[in-house]
């Protein structure tokens, strides 16, 4: 069953790959080109997920998470972190914040698959 | 006034070199040779931080700038900041149309797999030629099953024959009775005619009888005849049978050895094409996991634009910070620090690009 997935990100490329990735695979994307932009699409519409880049002009990822979370119809809605930040003491910012998984660029489109089927299994 | 000079153009070209591709470097060329000219100028160079990843870009040696440096900084770092811009812009756009077009080549080898996959697999030209083989062969099966039936119905026209040759011998044997009878009926009458007055009445019968005798030669006789005529024709049917079903076995030998030469041909056909559609799809999968790779080098893009974004703002601090004359340009260390601050990649941090494997998926 097709879920519905937000993808955050600055770049437009990178928004572009995840799409072709999450489509292919079946899902229905909305897209967002950072922080503020997401939260301008959390109106109240079923998101069975969202993949966010960590930093964005605006409002960066771990903000985002934050923002999310405070959010009561969005709290439990699982958040993939999707960036080229591999140090610890950021994965920790956005473990703290509430994301629940971590992924490094360059990434192979199917961990990312992987990790949200996993997520939204 | 001093700044870390060195340190921002060692850092500024050891990105450049790290992230932009050689197919790009054109449009990196301004910046380059606008960097190179200071590079050169009297004083430690930051070239060597721009070609050894031993050494992370912003320990680079520093040094003192003159105000006529930062006039000219002033005057060019504009158009440094644009190259910038116009280079991220120029990577954004032409690696996303790659990534599509990539995406779409995947998709179409994918959409030839699935199709070869159903013309070879069940219900695909392997398993249709397999059953018009068993078809035809029921077919010739059903050709020789009627053949045998035919020989069958041959046997049983040969036995008609033999009793046709029965009848034939029964209607010659009432023909010889009623010749006996009529003999004997002609003495009846010779004898009836001496009796005179008293044999006349018997007279009378001996006529009739041999009245029945002639009657029952003739029909002897026809019956004869009629049976030769049965016997012609089970004959000529016979032969013409016989012929038929020499011929039919002839054709159904032709039709049989036909049916085989053709589908053994169409097998050794069908194993060919098999094997070149199995060496497509090894080709294909290899040529799908080749694109899978380049859609994750492509990758490279996002992290070059983070970098590129990193010397962008950096220069455009410092160009603001020269027309304000902000105390900052006095401060190389604090200066390097805040650069420090923005780096989100590990070339950034260690001079070292990352590989990826699935280690890179973290779950909390």
């Amino acid at each position: 069953m097709a879920k519905t997935i937000l993808i955050v990100d600055d770049s437009q490329s990178m928004r572009q790959l995840v799409k072709m990735t999450l489509t292919g695979a079946g899902h229905q994307v909305l897209e967002a080109c950072d922080g503020r932009d997401a939260l301008t699409k959390l109106t109240g519409q079923k998101i069975n997920l969202i993949i966010s880049d960590v930093n964005m002009p605006n409002l960066d990822g771990i903000g985002l998470v934050k923002a999310v979370k405070a959010r009561n119809e969005y709290r439990f809605t699982p958040i993939i972190m999707l960036t080229t930040e591999s140090e610890q003491s950021k994965k920790a910012e956005g473990q703290a914040a509430g994301a629940r998984a971590w992924i490094v660029k360059p990434f192979q489109p199917q961990n990312l698959l992987a990790a949200v089927e996993k997520l939204m299994g | 006034m001093r700044i870390y000079l060195g340190a921002w153009l060692g850092l500024a070209l050891a990105t450049i070199g790290l992230v932009v591709p050689v197919h790009l470097l054109p449009h990196a060329g301004l910046l380059l040779s606008s960097l190179a000219l200071l590079a050169l100028r009297p004083r430690k160079t930051a070239r060597a931080a721009a070609t050894s990843h031993s050494q992370t870009p912003v320990d680079s040696v520093v040094t003192q700038a003159s105000a006529g440096d930062w006039q000219l900084i002033e005057g060019v770092a504009p158009s440094w900041r644009d190259s910038l811009g116009q280079t991220r812009a120029l990577l954004q756009s032409n690696i996303g149309e790659l990534f599509q077009r990539f995406h779409n080549i995947a998709q179409r080898l994918e959409q030839s797999l699935d199709n070869s996959n159903d013309v070879l697999g069940n219900g695909g030209v392997g398993e249709s030629l397999r059953d018009a083989n068993q078809r035809l062969h029921e077919v010739t099966e059903s050709f020789r099953a009627s053949s045998q039936r035919q020989h069958a119905l041959l046997d049983t026209i040969s036995h008609l024959d033999s009793y046709a040759s029965q009848l034939q011998h029964m209607a010659r044997r009432v023909q010889e009775i009623a010749k006996q009878t009529n003999l004997l009926a002609l003495n009846a009458a010779i004898e009836a005619a001496r009796a005179g007055e008293y044999g006349r009445g018997f007279s009378v019968v001996a006529d009739e009888v041999r009245k029945l005798s002639t009657l029952s030669a003739e029909t002897g006789l026809a019956m004869d005849e009629k049976v030769g005529e049965i016997t012609h024709a089970i004959q000529t049917t016979i032969e013409a049978a016989a012929e038929l079903g020499t011929s039919e076995q002839s054709n159904l030998d032709f039709l049989s050895q036909s049916v085989s030469g053709v589908m053994s041909r169409l097998g050794d056909n069908l194993n060919q094409l098999s094997d070149a559609s199995h060496a497509l799809q090894h080709d294909a999968r290899e040529t799908q996991h080749d694109i899978q790779a380049i859609m994750v080098s492509l990758q490279f893009q996002d992290r070059t634009d983070q970098m590129l974004e990193h010397v962008q703002s950096d220069l455009q601090d410092l160009l603001d910070a020269i027309v304000a004359n902000d105390p900052s340009l006095h401060d190389a260390p604090a200066w390097l620090d805040r650069l420090r601050q923005r780096f989100t990649t590990d070339e950034e941090r260690h001079g070292q690009p990352k590989t990826p494997s699935s280690a890179e998926v973290t779950f909390f």
